[in-house]
């Protein structure tokens, strides 16, 4: 796994996209939004969001550019935006009152070949969303950052603010406890 | 470090977390929301420039208009206030010869008088004195 350049289908990189909306081109903003609502959604879903995941996607997005001038370029731009979505759903769930976090992401099971196999991964997935929510914030992100996301040690080192050798104690110790939940 | 085939299901496990509910989540819509808020951000954000540099303005004008009525007085005063600035304030202490010396150093146009026009070195001393009293203002 390695860090994530992404490019748009024009050939523009993230980089060239933040550029152009320094200059004040809004089509950058909307592209670069496009091209990671997805994953981010993905991550910040895996992290605990919930009916709130469109609020949390926007309001990342929103820290990200407010704070763009401080985004130097180490981590991935994706990277880096879950960073601060890791964060915006920390200050979502201070600001709830406590609640019960056990309802998952959907139980609408997606068509496939094999209802029982699709049931059986559902379940798994379920097992594994509960499991993730339960780690410590850092274990949290840098398992997701790094089994969904692909992302490279170096780069979450550098989203975390951290460095690559803790980053790779905290997946160590993020998957011995999840392999503990769905053994 | 080979991984073992419960951490391989487990990432595969991972990959597909949260990916139900971020199907959920309108990347177009999502980026019109984000950009209508960076819109009223900067609307904001100029407004508030303007507010916080409404009062620098305003108080540089006023210094502005203030230094410039100075600088139009201070010319059309500039013999009196030089001569202020240049005569000592006890000018009954000076010699003649002293008096003769401030007045040469007072590089301005003094006030034309029957005195001034014969030139200081035919005043007596207290016609010095009292000219310069009179150039001090």
């Amino acid at each position: 796994m390695t860090g994530i350049a992404h490019v748009a289908d024009d050939g523009r990189t993230d980089a060239g996209l933040i550029a152009a909306w320094n200059e004040g081109d809004e089509g950058a903003a909307r592209d670069l939004v496009r091209r990671h609502t997805p994953a981010l959604a993905r991550f910040l879903a895996g992290a605990g969001a919930q009916e709130d995941l469109d609020d949390l996607v926007q309001e990342t997005f929103l820290r990200a550019f407010r704070r763009l001038a401080s985004y130097r370029g180490d981590a991935s731009f994706r990277t880096w935006l879950m960073a601060i979505g890791s964060n915006a759903l920390k200050d979502a769930h201070r600001q709830r009152s406590r609640r019960v976090v056990l309802s998952l992401d959907g139980r609408e099971v997606v068509g496939g070949a094999d209802p029982q196999a699709e049931a059986e991964r559902t379940e798994a997935e379920d097992r594994l969303a509960r499991a993730v929510r339960r780690l410590s914030r850092m274990q949290r992100d840098v398992f997701l950052l790094r089994a969904q996301q692909g992302a490279s040690y170096e780069d979450i080192a550098e989203a975390l603010q951290t460095s690559v050798g803790a980053a790779r104690v905290h997946y160590h110790h993020a998957v011995k406890r999840l392999k503990e939940v769905l053994a | 470090m080979t991984q073992t085939a419960s951490e391989r299901r487990l990432e595969e496990l991972a990959r597909g977390l949260g990916q139900r509910a971020a199907g959920r989540v309108d990347p177009d819509r999502t980026a019109d929301a984000v950009v209508a808020a960076l819109q009223r951000d900067g609307r904001r954000r100029g407004l508030g420039r303007w507010r916080a540099v409404a009062p620098l303005a305003t108080a540089a004008a006023v210094m502005v208009m203030i230094g410039s009525a100075v600088v139009v007085g201070s010319l059309r005063q500039v013999p009196a206030a030089t001569v202020a600035a240049a005569a000592p304030p006890e000018l009954l202490d000076l010699g003649i010869a002293e008096l003769g010396q401030v007045l040469d150093s007072l590089d301005a146009e003094a006030p034309v008088s029957e005195m001034t026009a014969r030139g200081w070195y035919d005043l007596s001393e207290a016609e010095l004195r009292e000219l310069l009293t009179t150039l001090e203002g």
